[in-house]
């Protein structure tokens, strides 16, 4: 028998070729045994083998493997010194193909990037200049209500500046050092001056710190307490008292604030004169004195921070109420207090003259009015020039007569103002 | 054994047949630079069919002029064992 073999050239790999195939086999029982290509692995700087399988027709490699030998050799367990290189080039250059990494065919599961730190997600670092905000699309679209809409939004907005305890929120004109306004509504007609730190309500242009076109109010709380308010409270800064009798100091002082006091009693309302309840609620009428308030009456209260007192502005005292006095023979008329009192008087059982020396107790501040009016034509009440009371002639007061002495503290001495008879 | 072997240096293919009219078309076989053809004469103490072989019956061309060819035979004989 002749047997021919044809030995294929084995000194030039590269240039190998058969009408069939080429192969490399194993052969042996050894279950472990692998057919290797590889470089020289003894020379660490040649230890990539390229395998370039290739037919004229259709580039690229060209093979059949089990998809879990791919997974489990090729990507699960692909390992590199440096880093792991899935480039995708070919010399025809088409920008329309993509190096694509797919979890599944159909698209429902995710691809995640882990490594033992971060277990689970995807966790890439992209160089920042990169990244051109303005080439997503969809920039348009109301994705992240945890932002203000400057255009607006469905069912209005919320804006909260900070989450812990005294934050703040805080709106400016403007970020140059020269400030501008900040206008309030569409029109624009009311605004917060920056510059003056003024607020215009209905005036875009303040003139002074609050300047309102439209007046303002200060909303009126009722008290139903009875008798002497002590330590009253202001928050409201308009009470309207209703059943109170008096009224000895204010709380929650404030420097400036406005307290008005509003009669809404039947009776006139005392205003004490810097006493009762704590130091710095006390009031000063500024007359020196007690003061009453008129039924209907109003004053305003305003703090003076710097004497740490109320003071009252604007008051034309009411008139002391006082009970008709009748006066015995040589009898003193007695002047309860007040700026002003009108005291109803007549004679005790008859016609009867005042004391000679003191006809009327002593005033109580310089300046103080009493009008004196008679009640009866038969009880009368003569004055005369004596003691501390100096008319400018004796009168006798008989129903309806009148008169009017002012206080003189230099000399301690009730003086005429005014008379009729 | 005759072993026809083709440098790797030539510069063509080596046509081997069975006649002188060695072409390419009806070349019995042909190497290309760096192969090699063995042709081995079998012969067993079981058949003992004396088989032989001639080697005026093989004639070589080769397709580039210059190109050379290494012919080796070899006589194999056998010898029974006792």
């Amino acid at each position: 028998m002749i047997r021919i073999r044809k030995i294929k050239r084995l000194t030039g790999l590269f240039s190998v070729s058969d009408t069939d195939s080429i192969d490399l086999t194993k052969t042996g029982t050894l279950v472990s045994g692998v057919v290797r290509l590889s470089s020289d692995a003894a020379d660490a700087g040649y230890k990539v083998v390229a395998i370039d399988i290739r037919t004229g027709a259709s580039k690229g490699l060209r093979a059949q493997v089990s998809v879990e030998d791919l997974q489990d050799a090729a990507w699960l367990a692909g390992t590199d010194t440096n880093s792991i290189d899935f480039t995708y080039t070919d010399g025809s250059d088409q920008a329309t193909w993509d190096l694509r990494l797919s979890a599944t065919a159909a698209g429902a599961g995710f691809i995640k990037i882990s490594n033992s730190i971060i277990s689970s997600g995807l966790y890439g670092e992209i160089a920042q200049s990169s990244i051109d905000h303005g080439s997503v699309s969809g920039l348009t679209d109301d994705d992240h209500t945890q932002y203000l809409l400057l255009a607006g939004r469905a069912t209005g907005q919320v804006a909260i500046g900070g989450t812990g305890a005294g934050e703040t929120l805080k709106l400016q004109s403007t970020g140059h050092g020269t400030k501008g306004k900040v206008l309030l509504g569409a029109a624009g007609t009311s605004a917060y001056d920056e510059v003056n730190d003024r607020l215009g309500i209905g005036v875009s242009a303040p003139l002074v710190g609050v300047d309102t076109a439209y007046g303002f109010s200060i909303r009126q709380t009722a008290v139903a307490t009875v008798g002497t308010l002590s330590d009253q409270a202001s928050v409201s800064g308009h009470i309207l008292m209703t059943a109170a009798t008096g009224i000895g100091s204010i709380a929650d002082p404030a420097n400036g604030k406005h307290m008005w006091l509003v009669n809404g009693n039947t009776v006139p309302i005392k205003i004490t004169n810097n006493a009762g309840g704590t130091a710095a609620n006390r009031i000063i009428t500024g007359m020196g004195t007690d003061v009453w308030l008129a039924p209907g009456q109003s004053v305003l209260a305003m703090y003076d921070t710097t004497n740490t007192r109320w003071r009252l502005c604007g008051l034309l005292p009411g008139l002391l109420p006082a009970a008709a006095q009748t006066v015995a023979s040589a009898g003193t008329i007695v002047c309860a207090g007040g700026i002003r009192q009108l005291l109803r008087v007549a004679g005790n059982g008859g016609a009867q003259t005042a004391n000679a020396t003191t006809g009327m107790t002593a005033g109580t501040v310089d300046g103080q009015e009493v009008d004196l009016l008679g009640t009866s034509d038969t009880d009368t009440l003569t004055i005369t020039v004596a003691g501390n009371m100096a008319p400018n002639g004796s009168i006798t007061l008989g129903n309806g007569d009148i008169i009017r002495f002012l206080w003189d503290a230099t000399n301690s001495v009730w003086r005429e103002a005014y008379r009729s008879e | 054994m005759v072993l026809i072997e083709a440098p790797s240096t030539n510069g063509g293919a080596i046509y081997i047949g069975t006649s002188s009219a060695v072409i390419l078309a009806s070349n019995y076989h042909s190497l290309d630079p760096g192969e090699a053809l063995e042709i081995c004469v079998e012969d067993s103490l079981t058949d003992d069919d004396k088989a032989r072989f001639d080697l005026t019956d093989l004639w070589m061309d080769g397709a580039t002029t210059g190109d050379k060819l290494t012919v080796s035979y070899f006589l194999q004989t056998a010898r029974q064992l006792t």
